[in-house]
């Protein structure tokens, strides 16, 4: 107990003194994430839409398939990632392994299922009307598609914030295609995992902390949100 | 618009990644090793030296050296003397050099039931151990120290089987915290005990016999199966390793107060 | 005012799996035309008028505009989109304002000169005024109805589909509704209404046909055949 609460209090002080390491990798996080997240939201559209609107063989098998993704453990991505970007993989030549890239790619594939699932979701609850007023009122596909994703912009947002909460916590293809890298790939997650095995519990907790409250927020923007579409039918 | 943004997106992502250029070293070492905080302390004043940057990657000692072995690293620091040599042989690394080592202790609690406080070689402690069937936490996770501490019960002609024995497949802070929790034994190298010791209940109980002396050794590796491997960056990084302005550094290194390691530059191959 | 056209659909057929919808029918509109179109539950209405709409693929069906040869019904598909527009038996309000349903129609026209007044002209035809700023969600069914109706007429369609308008009016929306139409069919949209209540659209409609066993057949009014009906039209356009 006394370890928690020493370690605790030694976590606060570290993160309100501004100490810089920590905000670093509190950066490279935040950084990677957004960036891993903002790729993978057109294509993640996309297929959502063709899967929610389109009919072509195969898109049942599809709809399960990403369903299955959603529960395919970090590790198992960063796993094959890790053999396809290794320099002997078919990858090898772009020499991506341990770098801020290869680790973004790691929650690109770990985002990717959930915004599809759930904006896949968002599209089945909408009315089928929206798309097809747009049509007819001459609005091109494109047009027409951009006209739906404002309609259902509160399940978009919830896809988002879940997809975003998956991988700024992930440790495991993080540490794997990143390697813990100081300065560099060393994300929060990673830190953590590092500070805990060297029994610096103080700077393990000060990251936790600064997930956690990233938790609450990323959960209350969520209740907002959804309390939000539910108002708006 | 939307081809724009996937574009964006696509470029964004691309930036934050490194050039591969001679300006930048990748160097695979054990997690223990990276733990300990020397390298926060050796390789900025490398980086100062040369301007190359030195990319740390902490691994299992397996794993390091199976990195080397498929060029995604450029240079090891590892400490497993007789996979190293194979590692050698086999043609993955070249330039072996010695840099220093550390050691290995043996610790558990403060009453000692087995007596290993008595024993005389790390051998003995370990048959006490065995004898008294008090429990013993191994790492079972195939790591370096996991490795050394099976070359110890087989040079003690024991072996570890049992309910008292128990192999955990977790790193050593992990294995400390499991062997405090339940009043065992365990080995475990002296860096992460002095970084843990202070939240534990266990004791150093033996340390000294030079069975347990842990020499790392860096080596690069080979060009010649991986052209594009940093190999200039490499040998600068084993020669200043092994230069006597880092040896002094590596000597004078201290934890709480203790020293660490012990440098070995020009002593051995 | 819309330019006279003519446009026939012909050979059309529809099935969802094993059921037959259509089959093999047609159906042939002109410029100030207002077919209305009955049918039992069931018959196929709504599937027509979306065939028509572009809006669902048909099994087969071949379209010929004016005097131009028959092309299928996939390469006329984007044209439909762009000249027919359909209305939905609940109209689809876009999430936000009034306004901005709107004006969301009023951005896919190009032809219109100042859209900002075009807008305002809208609003008022339809007697929306003062509600521009309400959530278009929270408007009553003979409200969004005119809503749907005031869109449509920024599109300026060749024709306009609707799936059963007056179903859940009151009179004085019902009344209104007409009116529009009235106004719609003045100025060369032609008209198709599918409908359980033609009594409602006596006074607009120029043909009735009647949907049964999958075909479209000529309904009541002297029964009349396919050139006693092109004479009524001609009689009626100006």
């Amino acid at each position: 107990m006394d370890v928690l609460i020493a370690s605790t209090a030694e976590a606060f002080r570290l993160l309100f003194s501004g100490n810089p390491e920590i905000w670093e990798i509190v950066g490279i996080s935040f950084r990677v994430s957004s960036m891993a997240i903002l790729a993978a939201v057109p294509p993640a559209l996309v297929i959502a839409f063709a899967l929610a609107y389109g009919s072509f063989p195969g898109r049942r098998f599809l709809i399960s398939l990403f369903n299955t993704f959603l529960s395919v453990p970090a590790v198992v991505i960063g796993l094959t990632l890790f053999i396809i970007l290794s320099r002997q993989g078919p990858m090898g030549d772009f020499k991506l392994l341990f770098t801020q890239t290869a680790m973004g790619l790691g929650q690109f594939f770990l985002c990717l299922p959930i915004l599809v699932c759930m904006a896949h979701v968002a599209l089945q609850a909408a009315d089928r009307a929206a798309w097809e007023t747009a049509r007819t009122l001459g609005a091109n596909r494109l047009r027409a598609f951009f006209t739906v994703l404002y309609e259902i912009r509160f399940g978009l947002m919830a896809a988002l914030l879940a997809g975003y909460g998956r991988i700024i916590s992930e440790v495991g293809a993080s540490m794997m295609l990143g390697g813990n890298i100081a300065h560099y790939t060393r994300n929060i997650p990673t830190a953590i995992a590092l500070e805990t095995s060297k029994g610096a519990f103080a700077e393990g907790i000060a990251l936790g902390i600064v997930l956690l409250f990233l938790a609450f927020v990323l959960n209350s923007l969520l209740q907002y949100v959804q309390g939000k579409g539910s108002i708006n039918p | 618009m939307f081809r724009k943004a996937l574009l964006m997106a696509v470029s964004l992502l691309v930036m934050g990644q490194a050039s591969a250029d001679a300006s930048l070293l990748r160097l695979a070492t054990t997690t223990s090793t990276a733990n300990s905080g020397l390298m926060d302390l050796l390789l900025p004043k490398f980086t100062e030296k040369t301007s190359i940057e030195v990319h740390l990657i902490a691994v299992g000692t397996g794993k390091a050296l199976r990195l080397g072995r498929e060029g995604d690293v450029d240079i090891v620091l590892v400490h497993a003397r007789a996979a190293e040599e194979a590692f050698v042989e086999a043609g993955y690394g070249i330039d072996r050099a010695d840099v220093m080592y550390n050691d290995f202790i043996i610790v558990g609690p403060e009453t000692d039931p087995a007596g290993t406080a008595k024993s005389n070689t790390v051998a003995e402690v370990l048959q006490r151990i065995h004898a008294s069937e008090k429990p013993f936490i191994s790492r079972g996770d195939d790591s370096g120290t996991h490795k050394r501490e099976l070359i110890l019960w087989q040079s003690a002609s024991k072996s570890p089987h049992g309910s008292w024995y128990r192999e955990v497949g977790q790193g050593m802070g992990k294995t400390l915290q499991i062997a405090n929790e339940i009043d065992a034994y365990t080995m475990t190298d002296r860096g992460t005990w002095l970084a843990y010791e202070s939240k534990l209940d266990i004791q150093l109980l033996f340390e000294g016999d030079p069975p347990l002396f842990n020499p790392y050794g860096i080596i690069a590796v080979n060009p010649e199966r991986h052209p594009d491997v940093n190999y200039p960056g490499a040998i600068k990084l084993i020669k200043w390793m092994t230069s006597p302005a880092a040896q002094k550094m590596i000597g004078e290194f201290k934890i709480k107060g203790q020293q660490l390691f012990v440098p070995t530059a020009g002593n051995a191959s | 005012m819309i330019e006279n056209f003519h446009i026939g659909f012909r050979d059309i057929s529809k099935s969802y799996g094993s059921i037959l919808v259509l089959d093999q029918t047609e159906i042939n509109i002109t410029s100030h035309d207002c077919i209305v179109i009955t049918g039992n539950n069931g018959a196929g209405k709504t599937t027509l008028l979306r065939i028509i709409a572009g809006l669902e693929k048909p099994g087969h069906c071949e379209i010929s505009l004016d005097d131009a040869s028959p092309e299928p019904w996939r390469r006329e598909r984007k044209r439909l989109l762009k000249t027919v527009m359909y209305l939905h038996q609940q109209p689809y309000m876009f999430a936000g304002s009034l306004r901005r349903n709107i004006e969301y129609a009023a951005r896919l026209n190009p032809a219109l000169a100042d859209r900002e007044s075009s807008v305002q002209k809208a609003v008022s035809w339809a007697g929306l005024e003062g509600l521009e700023s309400q959530s278009a969600a929270s408007l009553s069914g003979g409200q969004k109805q005119r809503v749907a109706l005031t869109r449509a007429r920024l599109c300026h369609p060749q024709i306009l589909l609707l799936d059963e308008p007056t179903a859940n009016l009151d009179n004085e929306s019902r009344e209104r509704t007409l009116q529009m139409l009235h106004e719609f069919r003045d100025s060369g949209t032609a008209i198709v209404i599918a409908t359980h209540d033609p009594g409602v659209f006596s006074d607009l409609a120029t043909s009735k046909l009647h949907l049964q066993d999958h075909r479209i057949q000529a309904d009541d009014i002297g029964a009349a055949d396919v050139v006693e009906l092109d004479s009524v039209r001609q009689s009626k356009k100006r």
